[in-house]
Order: structure tokens, then sequence, then C-alpha cells
């Protein structure tokens, strides 16, 4: 099938080890309920998927000649990065990633205190001009927020979530 | 017997009843994936449900109880 799109994100996170309505997300722990993504990421402008796959090369000579040509690529590493251009902040992405702390206790932090990486499952919606759901991800990340400059025009900033391997990240693709 | 007290004794059963239906336990999964009804899990994942339900994935090699919480 081919559709021309305009594509909607909408974003929630499950963070590994808080446990929500029984449940404790882990690699091994893929929370099955939408109100177990408990933390809202707010309004997502923009979204980008990066993947950086490296290879060996084998390169031998052109049949009859002495000139060198890559024969086959054999991927043996791979990273796969979501990038999206928040416009909202929130206490998990202002204090917990921005300024590297760990969660505030009644509003209060220490900055670049935070030791631990935060993991955890982000659910991604993606849908289309029509509001029907062509993407439904989840799958576990190490989410990050890229340094940002606090000025007038309030541009939106980067939130970052690199795919961490677990056997239960899932996509599926409807209604294209 | 007042009506209260056969009351009261009748709610004490259900009460007890309803207790022993929703009895807890933690499973560990050991394949991958396990689909249950609050997370799907991974070989060695944990989750708690109820003892009946987990009696059956038990029984059908998918989950093993690792311990009884309530």
């Amino acid at each position: 099938m081919k559709k021309d799109l305009m594509i909607g994100t909408h974003l929630k996170f499950a963070r590994a080890g808080v446990e929500v309505n029984g449940v404790t997300p882990s690699a091994l722990v893929k929370p099955a309920n939408d109100a177990d993504y408990n933390v809202e990421l707010g309004c997502v402008e923009d979204f980008d998927i990066k993947k950086e796959v490296s290879y060996i090369e084998k390169r031998c000579p052109v049949p009859g000649g002495g000139r060198y040509r890559t024969r086959k690529k054999i991927p043996v590493g791979q990273k796969m990065k979501f990038a999206f251009s928040m416009q909202q902040w929130s206490e998990f992405t202002l204090v917990e990633l921005l300024y590297n702390a760990k969660t505030p206790n009644a509003g209060n932090f220490k900055p670049n205190d935070r030791n631990v990486d935060v993991e955890g499952w982000l659910d991604i919606k993606k849908y289309d001009q029509n509001d029907d759901l062509i993407l439904d991800l989840q799958v576990y990340i190490s989410p990050d927020v890229e340094s940002y400059k606090f000025d007038e025009k309030v541009d939106p900033y980067a939130f970052v979530a690199e795919l961490l391997h677990s056997d239960l990240n899932d996509g599926d693709l409807t209604n294209l | 017997m007042s009506e209260e007290n056969k009351n009261t004794k009748t709610v004490q059963k259900a009460s007890k009843a309803a207790a022993k239906e929703t009895k807890m336990v933690e499973v560990e999964a050991l394949k991958t994936p396990v689909i249950t009804e609050k997370a799907t899990l991974a070989k060695g994942g944990r989750v708690t449900m109820e003892q009946s339900t987990a009696e059956l994935k038990a029984k059908a090699g998918e989950v093993t109880i690792v311990r009884v919480i309530s």
C-alpha cells in the first residue's frame, strides 16, 4: 500500500523499577495496559529516527582486474535512536534528564547527582491526518535530553531515546 | 441468633471466600513471551497474579510460581 502521511506522535513512559498497578517494568517485564505508562511527556512537535549500522566490508579485486571493490557488507553492530522535539517540560525531563538529578524530594534536588541511567518502556503512538493509528511501538529505551538554551524564543528541546535490547520490543503497523 | 448476627456471619463467610479466591502469587516466566493481564514477560521476568491463573499457566509450562504474596 502507498499513502501520503502526516504523522502526529504521542509518547508515554513507564520507568523501570517503579511499580505501577502491581507491575514493575524492566527489560523482562513490559506493562500491558496504557494506564501503566504513567509518565506523560507532553506535546511532540516532530520526531526523527536515527539508525547507525556498522559493517565489516569484504573487498576483493574485480574479476580479471586489480582494482578492489566492495563484494559484501556484513552488519556487526546496530543502534537506533528516536529523537523527538518536545514543547513541554515536566519534572522528569527538566530535573531528572536535563539536570541529571535523582527524583526531587518535595521539589528539592541536587543537579548532576544521578549515577544510574534511567531506563524504561516508551509507548510511541503515531496517528495519521485522519486520526487513524498507523504505528504503535513499545520499546525499551534509555532516555536523555540534550543541552538546551532557555530564552524568549521558546524553542523545542530534544528528547532522545536510545533503543536498548529487550526480547519484548515490539511494533504494530496498521491502516497504511 | 439475632438477624444482625446472622447477617454478620454471612458477610464474614463471603469475605473469607473472596479472600481465598483472590490469593495472589508471584510468577516467573519460563519462556518468551508470556502474556498476562498486567504485563508481557520475557523469560525470567516476574509479575504478580491470582493463584488460580498462575496454576493454569504453570501447568501449561509458561511460568513457575516463585512465592505466595497473600
